[in-house]
């Protein structure tokens, strides 16, 4: 029969697939997967001229990978989450991966400004925050699913929903806000953000001691900025239900309203309570740069800045608006 | 059209066939590797790798029943249709006929 090397190596296929064997089945599994073995390499030897060496090595190599075999045999999935569960894994995280990593980030950068930490180094904690945040929410929604996926029959209600046509939505989807639009607004209103903590250290204008001098009043670090960050934050909310809705909807412009009120709200408490420009700035402007035109200029901007920021605002919320009653016009 | 996409829809089309092979082969009974044998002589194609658990798993569905001869050679482990294992084949069997009929006629529909 098989040479002792050639047992050997039969012997250890079969240890291999048996071991990743429930126990209940694995000696039965074995002995027949053994029997199986040596009838095969008989078969190849008698067909003709083949050492039994090389007949066993045949045989085996066309089982294949033992760990693959074993699969078969347990009738489990191969795969991580199978195309039952796969919509609603991919609906999760899309629900979660955009919001909650955002969320936790400025919450860790504010907290970080509050402790007086440097700029960059806030920036730099909320990014690294945000980030493992994105791994825990990957690993723990893919265990879960991955989990159910093997409990077959036992899906929770919720994680798996019946599909009824009383799913579709009451009228035919308009073709999305594009992708592209969407991510501009988000570096628009990103660019906001930083550009706040970069005027505190990076201004152009430097002072007579070379140093910078910040264009926004001081005391924005002192409470104002958590309430100029949350209405960004209901900016980037609005945004983020607007792609997800694929248009405007009255609901969305209301809320964009709101999310406008709120930040001429904040603008004017900063003005009334004079906060809002660093009078250090305009007064090096006087004294450092030292022309007329300019100083004229920035003054000049500083008088108009509500003029500006009223037509901003106002056009905003007029185009949602708009946007939303053409939507509703050919959408129903 | 590809070899590759011609292989993957044969190999779809004869999926279920091996069932259907295996059931009516077991109406008297065989161990595994004189199964194959059979299988392959009279031109189903099956690998030794997929027909073991799937005799397994017909024997946990209860389409099939086994035994351990060990006055051979070696042990082997025998399989047999069940009761069940008839009653689905005779099912098995009578969908096959009506698909290759409707096959036909849809075939030779399109020919004239």
């Amino acid at each position: 029969m098989t040479s002792s090397t050639a047992q050997t190596l039969s012997e250890r296929y079969i240890a291999e697939v048996a071991r990743r064997l429930p126990e209940a089945q694995r000696a039965d599994i074995a002995e027949e997967l053994r029997g199986t073995i040596a009838d095969t390499v008989e078969g190849r030897i008698a067909e003709g001229g083949i050492s039994p060496e090389t007949a066993e090595r045949e045989v085996l190599n066309e089982l294949g990978d033992p760990t693959v075999l074993a699969m078969k045999y347990r009738d489990k999935p191969a795969h991580l989450i199978g195309p039952e569960y796969f919509p609603s894994y991919v609906a999760l995280l899309r629900a979660l991966v955009p919001v909650v990593p955002t969320i936790v980030g400025v919450v860790v950068i504010i907290s970080a400004l509050i402790n007086d930490s440097p700029v960059w180094s806030a920036v730099g904690q909320g990014i690294g925050a945000a980030a493992q945040v994105v791994f825990h929410i990957f690993f723990w929604v893919t265990l879960v699913f991955a989990f159910y996926e093997r409990k077959a029959g036992r899906a929770p209600k919720g994680l798996v929903d019946e599909w009824t046509p009383d799913k579709l939505p009451n009228h035919v989807k308009a073709t999305r806000v594009g992708l592209g639009e969407f991510i501009w607004s988000l570096v628009g209103i990103a660019m906001i953000a930083l550009f706040l903590l970069w005027q505190k250290d990076h201004s152009y204008l430097l002072n007579a001691d070379g140093n910078s001098v910040a264009l926004f009043h001081p005391d924005l670090w002192h409470g104002w900025i958590i309430a100029i960050y949350l209405t960004l934050a209901a900016f980037v909310v609005v945004e983020i239900a607007k792609y997800r809705t694929g248009h405007w909807t009255y609901s969305l412009a209301w809320a964009n309203g709101v999310a406008n009120a709120a930040f001429v709200a904040v603008l004017a408490g900063l003005t009334l309570t004079h906060r809002l420009v660093n009078p250090a700035f305009i007064a090096t402007i006087e004294t450092e740069i030292n022309q007329p035109d300019v100083t004229n200029l920035v003054t000049w901007a500083a008088a108009n800045f509500w003029v500006l920021i009223g037509i901003i605002v106002v056009i905003n919320c007029a185009q949602a608006f708009l946007k939303a009653r053409e939507a509703e016009l050919t959408y129903g | 059209m590809t070899e590759e996409i011609l292989a993957g829809h044969l190999q779809e089309l004869r999926r279920g066939t091996v069932v259907v092979a295996c059931l009516s082969l077991l109406q008297s009974p065989q161990y595994g590797y004189s199964l194959l044998e059979t299988l392959n002589k009279a031109g189903v194609e099956v690998d030794t790798n997929t027909l073991y658990p799937l005799l397994r798993r017909l024997e946990k569905q209860g389409l099939l029943t086994s035994e351990w001869n060990t006055e051979d050679v070696r042990p082997r482990k025998f399989y047999a249709v069940s009761e069940d294992g008839k009653q689905v084949l005779d099912v098995l069997l009578a969908e096959w006929r009506t698909l290759d009929k409707t096959l036909n006629s849809i075939a030779q529909g399109d020919k004239q």
